[in-house]
């Protein structure tokens, strides 16, 4: 113990015995105020700390998180792509492929190196000046070139100017090009449809464009989905009518046709007996819809779905079928035809040849318009008004297909006599080649008419009787004997097979009156006789040459088309050849 | 007693984490598996639209036609070169 007080003694101030750290002289009495003072400073700042805290949790919460997602999060549009259009055997006739619009801020790339820009502009596929002038905008956007294909796009991007950016877009591209075309039509630089089926079908084939939401790393990745996916919808496929190899045949025999008579044009339509499909349709002159740069209203023109024509001769049918139908005459009811020129209130209609007394088969076959007018007005204007409106003339034609012409029929009241032997072997009624067509249907059917289709049929349509089976059955084998030796339309005949038509030529009605030197041509026939398949009609418009007629123009363009038409799918020949003639234009075999 | 429980737990706790921590790693791979398929799937689909387009472009009518004419020198059929048989027999 004493050990102990020794060492204490030793650190205490000698003088007064005190510890040190019990000095008085440290022991500073402070205020009390001072330490509440501090206190409350540290309570504020707490409580200040959690006020904060509450505001970022409670109240800016979503403002934050979204600022947050913003930083990591993306939206990804999924385009989704046109759909294909495809002939009725799936080959493909329109397919849209990925291609990039290269865009440009102007002011970005102003600074960018000469030589550079000369590559761009050469890869572009324009010259400098053209380049500059696109540059030299004071937007803030410009597209230098679109739809640009994507390894050239990829070249571009490979240049690295600043500035230049790309854009997915996507490209239509017609694989049969001129050939289809009027049936197929194209779409514009925005993917939408601008003619034909391309058109008609535009809700159907776009398609609908998806998006999703995703979690994106510092590198581009996409790390995780947010939200479920808006899954893009393709626009749906549509499988036309068109067969292409008829087509194709359709589209040639029609060209060379224009071409060696020296027409202004030449339309083909081929139609399905059975389904009421359209099997091809073939325009000349045409168009490449793959470069549209030089397209002219000429060319774009589908004179067999939009021009509406006097079809002539190839009328005569119908006012037939129309007396046979009633019962007024059989096919071998005579009727005198005179020397060729007959007198109706004050003026004259004529026949190419005087044919005297003739009967009902003849007058079709020699194409008389005489007969087919006395025919006519043995019954009332307004029974052949109602055969005609039965068979779709002067009518909107509803087959989904745009600018269809309706022709023009004009009400049976305001007939004058003579206008009423003139409708009869069509004159003074405009139908379109296709309105044509389809009313020959119903004589190659058993005398129903049914709709007509650019899609692919599935099932047989139904068909709305106009005439009867027998009247039809009974008018067919008048057609037949067209093409027959003695007919007007020798040059139409099919080796092999049994073909029958009619052919039509009208002078063109210009400026008030009918022209004496512009002429339409055409022909509309079916094959085989024994079990038509194919309607098929011909129109060739101002030929040119020494030919102007019908069955001079239009008939061996049907006799080639039919021919090789019916080889292609393989219908059997229902003639013997040794029994017909073959026409030359077909030895000659074009194919 | 709750010792041994807690030292348990703990071991639980850090085994279901580490596993959280495997999952989701597994779950990043898949996803970018996934991705990676699923842009192959979307290429294969354009080449294929392109495949078709080239098919349709080189097996146009008029090409054959004139491969056939031009280099293979072949002509078209004619109704008086052509022999028809019935199924009775040959005429």
């Amino acid at each position: 113990m004493s050990r102990g007080n020794n060492v204490n003694n030793a650190r205490v101030a000698a003088s007064k015995g005190v510890p040190f750290s019990k000095n008085p002289v440290l022991a500073v009495s402070l205020p009390v105020w001072r330490s509440r003072v501090v206190l409350f400073v540290l309570f504020f700042a707490f409580a200040a700390l959690a006020g904060r805290a509450m505001w970022l949790q409670g109240v800016s919460t979503q403002f934050l998180q979204k600022q947050g997602e913003i930083r990591y999060a993306r939206t990804l549009e999924l385009p989704a792509t046109r759909g294909k259009i495809t002939d009725r055997d799936g080959q493909v006739l329109a397919s849209s492929v990925p291609v990039k619009a290269i865009w440009a801020i102007p002011d970005d790339v102003q600074n960018a190196p000469v030589d550079k820009l000369r590559q761009l502009a050469k890869l572009l596929d324009m010259s400098n000046a053209e380049l500059q002038k696109k540059l030299d905008s004071d937007r803030g956007f410009v597209y230098l070139k679109r739809q640009v294909e994507q390894d050239v796009s990829e070249q571009i991007m490979k240049l690295g100017i600043e500035g230049i950016s790309t854009r997915k877009e996507y490209k239509r591209f017609y694989p049969q090009g001129e050939v289809t075309t009027h049936v197929v039509g194209f779409t514009n630089v925005e993917d939408v449809g601008q003619e034909s089926m391309e058109l008609a079908q535009q809700k159907t084939l776009v398609g609908q464009p998806g998006s999703r939401r995703v979690i994106k790393d510092r590198l581009g990745h996409i790390v995780e989905d947010i939200e479920s996916i808006r899954e893009p919808h393709d626009g749906k496929d549509l499988t036309l009518s068109i067969d292409s190899k008829i087509q194709y045949i359709a589209f040639t025999q029609v060209k060379e046709a224009v071409e060696k008579f020296k027409a202004k044009a030449g339309a083909a339509v081929v139609l399905d007996v059975h389904t009421g499909e359209v099997l091809a349709l073939a325009n000349y002159p045409t168009y490449n819809p793959n470069d549209r740069s030089k397209l002219t209203g000429e060319q774009l023109r589908n004179r067999v779905m939009t021009d509406s024509f006097e079809p002539g001769s190839s009328m005569k049918p119908f006012p037939v079928v129309m007396a046979l139908d009633a019962k007024k005459v059989t096919p071998h009811t005579m009727f005198d035809t005179g020397n060729g020129s007959m007198v109706i209130a004050d003026r004259v209609i004529h026949d190419t040849h005087a044919n005297h007394t003739i009967d009902v088969q003849t007058i079709i076959q020699k194409s008389s318009n005489i007969g087919t007018s006395k025919i006519a007005m043995s019954m009332p204007a307004q029974d052949l008004w109602e055969m005609y409106t039965k068979l779709g003339f002067g009518q909107q034609p509803k087959w989904g297909f745009p600018g269809a012409a309706a022709g023009r029929l004009r009400p049976y009241k305001s007939w004058r006599p003579i206008e009423h032997a003139n409708m009869s072997f069509g004159q003074g009624v405009s139908v379109s080649l296709i309105q044509l067509a389809r009313a020959y249907l119903v004589l190659a059917r058993d005398g129903d008419i049914i709709p007509l289709s650019f899609q692919k049929v599935t099932e047989a349509p139904h068909g709305t009787q106009v005439i009867s089976p027998k009247t039809a059955a009974e008018m067919r084998e008048m057609l037949e004997m067209v093409t027959l030796p003695g007919g007007s339309a020798v040059k139409a005949q099919v080796p092999g097979y049994r073909v029958g038509g009619k052919t039509g030529t009208a002078q063109k009605f210009i400026g008030g009156h009918y022209s004496h030197t512009k002429y339409i041509g055409n022909f509309i026939g079916m094959a085989p006789m024994s079990d038509p398949r194919f309607i098929i009609a011909v129109m060739i418009d101002e030929p040119s040459g020494p030919q102007k007629y019908g069955g001079d123009v239009a008939g061996p363009v049907f006799s080639a088309l039919a021919a090789q038409a019916l080889r292609a799918k393989n219908v059997a020949p229902d003639s013997d050849l040794t029994h017909i003639i073959i026409p030359e234009s077909a030895a000659q075999g074009n194919m | 007693m709750s010792g041994k429980i807690n030292a348990v737990l703990a071991t639980l706790l850090v085994g279901c984490g580490l596993s959280l921590v495997n999952a989701q790693y597994q779950a990043r791979h898949l996803f970018i598996e996934l991705e990676r398929t699923q842009s192959q799937a979307r290429q294969l689909d354009i080449e294929w639209a392109q495949l078709q387009l080239d098919q349709s472009t080189l097996g146009k009518h008029a090409r054959i036609e004139e491969i056939a004419r031009g280099d293979l020198n072949m002509m078209p059929l004619t109704a008086a070169r052509t022999q028809y048989l019935t199924p009775e027999g040959s005429k």
